[in-house]
């Protein structure tokens, strides 16, 4: 039924299409949270590519959590916030990543700001 | 370890053999074998190489996706014994780019039975002609210990539950047969789950195929008890504190061996032939163990809690120690002769117990980081009903920030959802949201998986698990693990759902907990097999005085524990009035091993 979304193996810009058949089959199966997660998998993709353009850095198949701390570790706090005001992260969750991104970048001086 | 041990499964072991050595006796001279990898584990607990070299088998290869790599196999017979997989046909086409056309005869045997859908793949890619025979090579049981089977069919749960494939019922149904036609008809058969009245019912049609040609053996199995993993999502979920449990969530035990990380034996241990020495992926040495009862010291230690392991140890050592001394006192020619006669014996003792000691220090590494315990502690809240499932627990919510191994996160998670027959549909978002986040787009395929075999769902009924918790007694408070007296000692205070449950039918029937079983998933299942007065062995009703025996197959695997748990029952037989038990499996399982064979294998 949704298998579909093993499509999801292929490369970066025919991955996009992909995810957006997936969107409609989880929106046929009624399953508002698939929808809402796969549009959301679409919008990071998205932001990755845009980022790799500007960074000359691979962003694509990070996790979201997983990209905001790569963001972070390179210094990049402005994209990282962008993200963040996008992806609607709980300050909980946001703070303790930055926290440990920081931490494990040595960017002792940035944890010291806060 | 089987105290009464009417029932022993090497009599199925000895079946196999013939079945097998009867195939490779029907091809003349000599062969090679070449394997499927998995299989050849397998194998290796009907008969080891020499068994084999004595039917004839002179090589043995791999299929490993490659061209046959020596062409030149002088060889005339090449058998093929692979699963019925279109993906080991697609291997073996490979495979056969690298021989000359027409050199040889080739063989293929399918276990445990051939498939058309096979034949068709080898007919596309053109290779079946060659192939002189495709046969069946029906073994469905392979016999890990005298009281334990497995069919080895580790995907079972999977193909039923997320896609839909019953033909391991199927299987599961031969492999029953098969242990009937062996040991009798079983006169009493009860089963709870909800593949278990498919499972039977095809058990009678297989019964009404062969009609009057069924073998005329005596019952020796009393009861047959069938549960469906899916009765019990909880004790696959919760973490297994035996020795061997620990050991195969630590390292893995395939076909009774574990691969061992050689650097973590101080050595001494010899190694057991089967396949020899192997390389894991990253490339450090593995040294294979077997573990069985065969030797003494492990048949103690296996089912122990992890915590006796050490007193355990230390007594033996003592006891090593004591009687090489008595080599002091031996002063007669005939002392020492004796005690030159103990003294291989002692040797191996010595050697296993040093192995055990190895592997216990690397297990004692494992189970003392603070991971391990943290998630423990939560586990054993989840279990005593001392968490609000309705809400995120502090310690996934960590678990997740900190981005804990992925397994971890999700069995307790699920832990979570099983005990509470669901989680609120807010709660279940937010977990998916998070784990989605967290762990990568990917893993929405395992969440879905996880769903579809009833480990994670939303919340559709008022959990009843205090109630189940109260009528079968799953929780018992101060555990001694030493000296146990309870089943629940194989979790450091959890009794297996599952043996509990089979434990109430054997001694008053469903009718005792006929609340519960409303609560539980799938049908349930109390048939009577007519078994013929003259087949009624003598024994079983002259023996009626002693204990019966009662198989239990678990459709889906079962854990170390609940054989751990089985077997501290049937050693107790006759203080609680338990019977024997002897256990049936689709396959061996742990937390681990059960998640990752749900989860989706999608590489972003």
């Amino acid at each position: 039924l949704r298998l579909l979304e093993a499509y999801d193996n292929k490369r970066t810009d025919l991955r996009l299409g992909l995810l957006q058949s997936t969107a409609e089959c989880f929106r046929r199966a009624k399953d508002e949270l698939g929808v809402q997660l796969t549009e959301e998998q679409m919008r990071l993709l998205k932001c990755q590519v845009g980022l790799e353009e500007l960074h000359h850095k691979s962003y694509v198949n990070l996790s979201l959590v997983d990209t905001l701390m790569q963001l972070i570790r390179d210094n990049h706090i402005k994209d990282a916030e962008k993200i963040r005001a996008d992806f609607k992260i709980t300050e909980k969750r946001y703070w303790y990543l930055r926290v440990t991104a920081h931490a494990a970048a040595n960017h002792w001086q940035a944890l010291e700001q806060f | 370890m089987t105290v009464g041990g009417r029932v022993d499964f090497s009599l199925v072991r000895t079946a196999s053999r013939e079945t097998l050595s009867k195939l490779l006796d029907g091809i003349p001279g000599n062969k090679a074998i070449v394997w499927e990898k998995e299989l050849a584990g397998s194998f290796s607990l009907v008969g080891d190489f020499s068994y084999l070299r004595s039917h004839g088998v002179t090589q043995m290869f791999y299929l490993s996706g490659e061209h046959a790599r020596s062409p030149s196999v002088p060889n005339i017979h090449i058998v093929f014994i692979t699963k019925p997989h279109t993906e080991s046909m697609d291997a073996i086409n490979v495979y056969l780019r690298g021989l000359p056309e027409g050199s040889r005869e080739l063989h293929l045997w399918l276990v445990p039975r051939s498939s058309l859908l096979c034949e068709r793949r080898l007919q596309e890619h053109g290779v079946l002609g060659r192939f002189t025979a495709v046969t069946e090579l029906p073994l469905l049981l392979f016999v890990l210990e005298s009281d334990l089977v497995s069919m080895e069919m580790p995907g079972a749960f999977r193909e039923w539950t997320v896609e839909g494939d019953p033909s391991a019922v199927h299987a599961a149904a031969r492999a029953l047969m098969l242990l009937q036609a062996v040991y009798g008809l079983i006169p009493s058969v009860h089963g709870k789950g909800t593949n278990v009245a498919a499972l039977y019912d095809i058990m009678v049609e297989l019964r009404r195929e062969m009609a009057n040609n069924e073998p005329q053996v005596p019952s020796l199995i009393d009861q047959l008890i069938i549960l469906d993993r899916g009765v019990d999502l909880i004790t696959p979920l919760a973490t297994q504190l035996t020795y061997e449990g620990l050991i195969d969530l630590c390292f893995g035990i395939k076909n009774s061996v574990v691969k061992l990380p050689e650097s973590r034996l101080a050595g001494g241990a010899e190694s057991e032939d089967g396949v020899g020495s192997l390389m894991d992926t990253q490339g450090a040495a593995l040294k294979p163990v077997l573990l069985s009862s065969s030797d003494p010291l492990y048949a103690g230690l296996r089912d122990a809690n992890f915590s006796a392991i050490g007193p355990k140890l230390a007594a033996h050592a003592k006891q090593i120690t004591k009687e090489f001394e008595e080599r002091h006192l031996a002063k007669t020619v005939v002392e020492m002769k004796h005690f030159v006669q103990k003294l291989p014996r002692i040797q191996a003792a010595k050697q296993s117990l040093a192995l055990h000691t190895s592997i216990a220090e690397a297990l004692q590494e494992e189970v003392g980081t603070s991971s391990f315990g943290a998630a423990l502690q939560h586990e054993q809240q989840l279990l005593r009903g001392g968490i609000d499932c309705d809400k995120v627990p502090p310690f996934i919510e960590e678990s997740i920030g900190g981005k804990a191994p992925l397994n971890t996160v999700l069995r307790l998670i699920c832990l979570q959802s099983v005990i509470n027959n669901g989680l609120k549909p807010k709660l279940l978002e937010h977990y998916k949201r998070e784990l989605v986040q967290t762990y990568g787009y990917h893993e929405l395929l395992t969440l879905d998986n996880l769903t579809r075999a009833g480990l994670l769902t939303a919340q559709t009924q008022k959990s009843n698990y205090a109630s189940m918790r109260k009528t079968l007694r799953l929780i018992v408070d101060d555990v001694n693990e030493l000296n146990p007296k309870e089943i629940s000692y194989v979790h450091s205070g959890y009794a297996p759902l599952s043996v509990s449950l089979a434990r109430a039918v054997h001694s008053h029937g469903w009718r005792s907990i006929t609340e519960l079983l409303t609560v539980l998933p799938g049908p349930t299942l109390a048939e009577a097999q007519h078994v013929p007065r003259h087949r009624r062995s003598e024994s079983v009703s002259s023996d009626r005085a002693s204990s019966p025996v009662v198989l239990i197959f678990f459709l889906g695997g079962c854990t170390y524990s609940e054989v751990a748990a089985l077997r501290f029952l049937t050693s107790k037989l006759h203080e609680n009035g338990d019977p024997e038990y002897v256990i049936a499996t689709t396959s061996l399982i742990n937390s681990n091993s059960f998640l990752q064979n749900l989860s989706a294998p999608l590489q972003p």
